[in-house]
């Protein structure tokens, strides 16, 4: 990073008046161009499935995008979707989680490949996000991450067929062919 | 899992079957036939890494070539490169060693592969620069060892060009590779 760049933290970012979204990773401003359909479709079937297990268990919050994340004054993401469990219900306030959630789900763009499958990687690692969903439209892709020792390994994974296994959601999985075209 | 038969090189020069494979950590790996995209994608990329024959810097070479990086990880990348100094690793049946330079396209079902299993691989066996490729995607990557962890050296997606840290003045514009 530049030197002389500008860090930006969570309380400027509040002033931010345009209708533009945004996140904040490592102090520097990114933002957020509109998704595409076909990220949205995506988003809406894996909304509906995560719907699905929430009624079913009645336990945590699930919450899907635009929601703030604050992970700390420098780092405020807007996961796809994002899950707290009961006994950490705590740092959701009214206008941010505060904290890091159990789970987070990326799907993956083009443009946010790198944020998403390098910087989001290190940042939910280091603030104890337990799992880490990334679902990869393009290549029919869903990686379950789990935390082992701060750092993230791969605890499912499906390509096309098969499916996708929470650790931490127990019974939850997902089919690929579920949730893309 | 514990009765897991462990590979090495020695037992996948005398397999006989006609398929292709790789072996990472002692595991047998086969290795799907690539798409007409993948290869059509392989071809652009090798006429830009002509450029480092031309300048005399290094030689390279496309699968399939084995590359033996111990006993027990025998792999194949689409592409290698080997600079002058180390080309006492080029040897008449494949590279015993570490390349300079690997790259890999990147699809559906090496995708897990190529981006944990070979990473964790290619940093622990010294290759100074990764390149991954992503055609679905659009978008080239070029990971640069620092100590033995890969950090984004450069990266494009869609437009743009990526450079190697390795081989001074050497870029590829995505255009000419995605279009």
């Amino acid at each position: 990073m530049n030197a002389t760049e500008k860090l930006w933290t969570y309380e400027e970012y509040l002033k931010l008046e345009d209708e533009k979204r945004y996140e904040i990773i490592d102090g520097e401003l990114f933002e957020m161009p509109a998704p595409s359909v076909k990220h949205q479709k995506v988003l809406w079937k894996l909304v509906k499935l995560f719907g699905q297990y929430e009624n079913k268990v009645k336990t945590g919050l699930f919450l899907s995008a635009p929601v703030d994340v604050v992970l700390s004054e420098s780092e405020v993401v807007q996961p796809d979707i994002l899950y707290v469990s009961e006994e950490r219900i705590s740092i959701v306030e009214e206008r941010a989680v505060r904290g890091a959630p159990d789970l987070v789900v990326e799907i993956v763009s083009p443009y946010s490949y790198k944020r998403d499958t390098e910087d989001k990687k290190r940042i939910y690692a280091n603030h104890g996000v337990k799992e880490y969903w990334i679902v990869l439209p393009e290549l029919k892709i869903i990686e379950v991450l789990t935390l082992e020792d701060k750092s993230y390994n791969v605890y499912s994974f499906a390509c096309e067929s098969g499916k996708a296994c929470s650790k931490l959601l127990e019974g939850f999985c997902v089919k690929p062919e579920e949730v893309f075209e | 899992m514990i009765a897991e038969k462990l590979w090495t090189y020695e037992e996948y020069l005398k397999l006989e079957d006609e398929k292709r494979y790789e072996i990472i950590d002692g595991e047998l790996l086969e290795m799907p036939t690539p798409s007409v995209k993948h290869q059509e994608i392989l071809k652009r990329l090798s006429k830009f890494f002509e450029f480092i024959e031309r300048v005399g810097m290094g030689k390279y070479y496309f699968s399939p070539l084995d590359v033996v990086l111990s006993e027990r990880d025998v792999v194949q990348p689409d592409l290698v490169v080997v600079l002058k100094e180390n080309y006492s690793i080029i040897q008449e049946r494949g590279i015993f060693g570490s390349p300079d330079i690997v790259v890999e396209v990147v699809s559906s079902l090496s995708y897990k592969k190529d981006t944990e299993e070979k990473k964790k691989l290619y940093a622990n066996c010294g290759v100074k620069e990764y390149w991954l490729v992503l055609p679905e995607l659009k978008i080239m990557e070029v990971l640069s060892l620092e100590g033995n962890i890969y950090k984004v050296y450069s990266f494009a997606c869609e437009q743009g060009k990526v450079c190697s840290k390795v081989v001074e003045n050497f870029c590829i514009d995505l255009e000419e590779v995605f279009s």
